[in-house]
């Protein structure tokens, strides 16, 4: 990865650290553990800095490494406050430190690391991202272990916690923790302790490591509501200032970014057209050179013989050749400026093959023969040739003219030789520095560009010194020679980077400056503001008289007189409401006097309503005759029991008269007595009085008279009572209920015969049946049976019908019998579950019974409670498709015993649910799937429960299921006379 | 030995079948359709182990009255009776249980075979 990268993932890392800061210090509540993260923050945005500014080669290696070393240590601070949240400290128990263990282990390491040489044994120059960032040293190996232990235990523990854990936002937090454990111990763990350890060159992933570390803290605070709404809010002063720096900010670093890249691009500009003119002129300097030179050697060539003297002469005279010979024309050195190399054979050489018949100048090479780096210019001379050499150091002058190329630049020219290689002959301005065998990473040298024959312009080459250069190359093609004029990047960009200084102090005092001004501008705005909020502050308090008084002219300052303005008429309304109350007061007490005159004045009326009394005695009369004309025999008896008043058909059915009646006892004349045994049945009245409440006449009394006739009675007794609701007497109403009677006793017969009559068919057709079923008459087909089936089940279905008919006009009639006796209603319940047995088993129902075995033993009808149970259980197992399940509740419910019966059945419609205890109704989803029912069974339960003081209710859901609840008093049912019991 | 099983029982059809059904379920059959025919059975015929009554019966009498007879005759009073009528009224069938019968059924709710059942059972057991 390259560098560059990593500076952004650190700087990524440090903006994420920061802003985590931020938000953390902003909490209102400063609990501990934001506390111990804001330092966790702080640490870690050090180490990041630290490292971040270590790869920008801002530090000398001394320097380096103890911030280095700190940055370590707090990176493994960071680990064991992490360890501090959770377990190791609590788990770890040696010597019972329980909580310090932990901290002693880690003490031990920070000093090591920090004070010795045995854990860090040093830092590597941070030239290549790869390389591993610091040198470990003897007990490194130690901490690792120890580190790791502690980290694997915390793991461990996390884990095991997780793993039992019930509840479910401890287990949230655990697994969060063990998030976060598993994430320190791969990045942080492996990358900065185990790679170094066994010499794996990656450790740089670390700073990955914290990336990851700080967006599980940033996710972790996140989910504990640290970015929620419980922020404290910014001061007025802070809210001006706050944007104006930071538009301040970015305007000026926009400008100062955009001056300072557009100077960098001029100045780059200027350096290659500069550079470029200089190669330009050295390349035709030696150009023109080489034409001269040869020229020079073309007129020597004119002389017909050429001697050694004269050979001599014409080197004197021509500055750069350093020996001239001529060749015969078999290639053999005739003549030579240097006598020892006359009679050589240069036959094979280039320039006596190709400057036999015309000028011909061999590029640059090392001469063999004069030991020299050369040039040679040939040209046709007497058959043969004439060659003059020019040694390559006469170019000096050339390079050494530096005019304009500052204190870095210069130029280099090169050859190739015979391995590829760049011979530099120029003289150069700097010492080489030899390549590193293993930095494979080294730029290309600007000369091995130019001898490929480019010619161009290179930016951040480095040259044989290794240091970036801006170099511009050019070839001579004629002589092979390669040209590179070239200067250092830092020196070029010189005045930028003096100009960046300039921008970043200007920066920071114009960021200065406009603090200064928008914290005096902001001050003179917040401080009426703060005035106010204090005054606001005194006049809570009850001060009323407090002024804020600012003199401003501007918006808070007409609010403070507005305030002001408004305080005064809080203070003065305070006192036209204290004026109104007193006046009030005064009111009120007025008030209270009239009150008194009107209570005298109400007296004084009442005293003339008892005058209209005498009055109203004058209206009885027509009370009287509105009673005697009555249909229903009337009397009164006041507390005495004697009576007041009697109508006509009361006297009549007496047998008296009502002179003889008024002001006697009314049992001297009106005998109640029971129906059965003749004994005075009198109590309704006697009750009535007593209690203030009407009282039924009981059943069955019959009213004898003076002349011993009895007649049949019913009614009731009302109190009669006073202004103060005193009970002053007692009306009693009552009527010959002889027709009725009759009319109740044919009806009863009516019931009685019919189920005889009706019953005794339908006996014969199931007999019948029963018998041909069973074969009694002989052997019967498949057939047959199966139609005989059908008669039987219709027949059976036909008895239910009546049996349930019968009880439907008792219990209309009121004829049926309430017999209670103690018995226990669970058994009930499961002999009538045990009825239904082969039902059940038949569609696979499964049964749920739950019995409250504490339940007392009651008084109750069996019969009408097995009537209950039977609807109940009989319609769930009949609705409740194969395999459903029906549950049996019975428990106490206050003060009632209750009866739950819900299946998993086929439910009741919802808008048919108000209509299912009505007589004959079945619900459309049951008719259409059974025959069978009567639609009487919820209806007799109905009017069982409500005679003998109980209720039923139910919950449906079509398709779901249905239950049906009952309540039964624990006290027990109230015993009925009737003529008949239900069947 | 055959349990001999007087019937009383007016209505023909029925009685008919109860016969049928005795006979097929190993029982001598004897029947009356009034009480004076009952006790006439019983006196001239004997040998009755087990009797089978309706309530309603022609004539002036019904069961209560034959049922209140046998059980002040010493002869007879040991003899089960078996109640089958359709007649429910609660005063008529405390009186019957009060004078002694066996038991007592309610004809449209019972099967021939599961009152024979009954009565073989009871006589089993008294043997």
């Amino acid at each position: 990865m390259d560098l560059f990268v990593y500076n952004i993932i650190y700087f990524l890392s440090i903006v994420l650290a920061v802003g985590l800061l931020f938000f953390l210090l902003r909490r209102k509540s400063q609990s501990k553990i934001v506390k111990e993260l804001v330092w966790l923050n702080f640490g870690a945005i050090v180490w990041f800095a630290v490292d971040f500014l270590t790869l920008a080669e801002k530090f000398s290696n001394e320097v380096h490494i103890i911030i280095w070393k700190l940055g370590f240590v707090l990176s493994f601070s960071l680990v064991v406050l992490l360890l501090r949240f959770i377990v190791i400290f609590t788990q770890t128990n040696i010597l019972n430190w329980k909580k310090y263990t932990g901290l002693l282990i880690y003490f031990v390491l920070v000093f090591f690391t920090l004070f010795t040489d045995q854990v860090i044994a040093g830092v590597r120059p941070l030239l290549f991202a790869g390389d591993s960032n610091y040198v470990i040293g003897e007990y490194f190996v130690v901490m690792a272990v120890v580190m790791s232990i502690a980290l694997f235990l915390s793991f461990y523990y996390i884990l095991k916690k997780l793993v039992s854990i019930q509840d479910q936002t401890q287990k949230i937090k655990f697994r969060r923790l063990a998030i976060a454990l598993a994430v320190l111990f791969i990045f942080v763990f492996i990358t900065n302790l185990a790679f170094p350890m066994f010499g794996i060159p990656i450790p740089r992933l670390a700073a990955l490591g914290i990336i990851f570390l700080l967006i599980f803290f940033t996710y972790s605070i996140f989910k504990s509501d640290t970015f929620g709404m419980n922020f404290r809010g910014f001061k007025i002063r802070t809210k001006i200032i706050l944007p104006i720096i930071l538009t301040a900010i970015i305007v000026l670093s926009a400008a100062s970014a955009y001056s300072y890249f557009f100077t960098v691009k001029i100045l780059k500009q200027e350096a290659i057209s500069h550079l470029e003119t200089t190669a330009q002129l050295v390349h035709r300097h030696i150009e023109n050179i080489l034409s001269n030179k040869k020229e020079k050697l073309e007129i020597a060539a004119t002389h017909s013989d050429l001697s050694q003297e004269e050979l001599q002469t014409i080197l004197n005279i021509n500055e750069g050749f350093y020996e001239l010979f001529v060749l015969d024309s078999n290639g053999i050195i005739i003549s030579s400026s240097d006598i020892s190399h006359i009679g050589l054979d240069q036959s094979n050489d280039d320039y006596f093959v190709n400057g036999k018949n015309a000028s011909y100048i061999k590029p640059a090479y090392f001469s063999d023969t004069s030991k020299k780096e050369s040039i040679a210019i040939a040209t046709p001379h007497a058959g043969g040739v004439l060659v003059a050499r020019v040694g390559l150091e006469f170019f000096n002058s050339i390079v050494s003219d530096r005019t304009g190329l500052g204190e870095t630049g210069e130029i280099l020219l090169a050859y190739k030789d015979k391995n590829g290689d760049a011979v530099f002959f120029t003289e150069r301005k700097f010492e080489e520095v030899k390549k590193e065998e293993d930095s494979k990473d080294f730029q290309t040298l600007p000369m091995d560009e130019a001898l490929l024959k480019k010619e161009k312009v290179f930016l951040s080459l480095h040259d044989y010194r290794h240091v970036g250069v801006i170099s511009v190359t050019r070839y001579i093609d004629e002589v092979e020679i390669g040209i590179v004029v070239k200067i250092d990047e830092q020196e070029a960009f010189a005045p930028a980077t003096g100009l960046l200084n300039f921008f970043i102090i200007r920066f920071f005092i114009v960021l200065f400056l406009f603090f200064i001004i928008t914290y005096i501008i902001s001050g003179k705005i917040s401080k009426p503001i703060i005035l106010l909020q204090k005054g606001i502050g005194i006049i809570k308090k009850g001060n009323l008289d407090h002024k804020v008084g600012t003199q401003k002219k501007d918006e808070v300052g007409e609010l403070s007189r507005a305030f002001d303005e408004m305080t005064t008429s809080i203070k003065q309304s305070q006192l036209e409401v204290e004026t109104k109350v007193q006046e009030q007061t005064k009111e009120i007490s007025k008030n209270a006097q009239n009150l008194a005159n009107q209570q005298k004045a109400i007296l004084n009326i009442l005293e003339d309503v008892e005058e209209e009394k005498i009055k109203v005695s004058h209206e009885r009369d027509k009370i009287d005759a509105i009673l005697y004309s009555i249909g229903d025999a009337v009397f009164v008896v006041n507390k005495n029991l004697r009576i007041t008043m009697i109508n006509q058909i009361a006297v009549d059915m007496a047998a008296c008269s009502i002179d003889q009646c008024i002001n006697q006892s009314y049992y001297e004349h009106l005998k109640f007595v029971h129906e059965k045994d003749g004994k005075l049945n009198d109590k309704f009245i006697k009750d009535a009085i007593k209690t203030g409440e009407v009282q039924e006449m009981a059943n069955h009394t019959l009213l004898i008279s003076s002349d011993g006739k009895k007649t049949p009675v019913a009614d009731s007794a009302a109190p009669l009572k006073d202004k103060d609701g005193k009970v002053i007497g007692c009306v009693v109403v009552f009527r010959d209920v002889t027709h009725e009677r009759q009319i109740d006793q044919a009806k009863t017969e009516f019931v009685s015969l019919a189920s005889h009559q009706l019953r005794t068919p339908l006996s014969t057709i199931n007999w019948y049946a029963e018998m041909l079923l069973a074969g009694d008459a002989g052997k019967i087909t498949e057939d047959q049976k199966k139609y005989l089936d059908e008669i039987y089940k219709g027949n059976q279905r036909m008895v239910g019908l009546v049996n349930a008919l019968l009880n439907v006009s008792r219990l209309e009639l009121g004829t049926f019998t309430i017999e209670p006796e103690m018995a226990n209603i669970i058994d009930i319940a499961k002999s009538v579950l045990n009825e239904q047995k082969q039902n059940i088993k038949k569609k696979q129902l499964v049964i749920n019974e739950t019995y409250d075995v504490t339940l007392p033993k009651m008084s109750i009808d069996t019969k009408l409670t097995r009537i209950i149970f039977q609807n109940l259980i009989s319609n769930a197992v009949k609705y409740t498709p194969e395999k459903g399940k029906i549950s049996i509740k019975i428990e106490k419910l206050n003060e009632d015993v209750l009866i739950q019966v819900a299946d998993t059945g086929m439910g009741i419609p919802k808008l048919q649910q108000k209509k299912i205890f009505e007589k004959l109704f079945r619900a459309d989803n049951v008719r259409e799937t059974d025959t069978e029912g009567t639609g009487l069974g919820l209806y007799i339960i109905k009017s069982i429960l409500d005679n003998t003081g109980g209720k039923v209710w139910f919950e449906s859901v079509e398709k779901k299921g249905t239950s049906f609840s009952a309540t039964i008093p624990l006290s027990g049912m109230q015993s009925k006379k009737g003529t008949k019991e239900l069947s | 030995m055959e349990n001999t099983i007087l019937v009383v029982e007016d209505e023909t059809p029925l009685q008919e079948a109860i016969k049928a059904k005795l006979l097929n379920s190993g029982f001598e059959v004897t029947t009356a359709r009034t009480v004076g025919q009952a006790l006439g059975v019983l006196e001239d015929v004997g040998g009755i182990s087990v009797i089978w009554l309706d309530h309603y019966l022609l004539g002036k009498e019904d069961g209560l009255d034959f049922v209140a007879k046998l059980k002040n005759d010493d002869k007879w009073k040991s003899i089960p009776v078996f109640v089958v009528s359709n007649t429910a009224s609660p005063d008529k069938v405390k009186s019957y249980i009060s004078l002694g019968v066996s038991k007592y059924y309610t004809k449209s709710d019972y099967r021939l075979d599961q009152i024979i059942a009954d009565i073989k059972e009871f006589l089993d057991k008294k043997e």
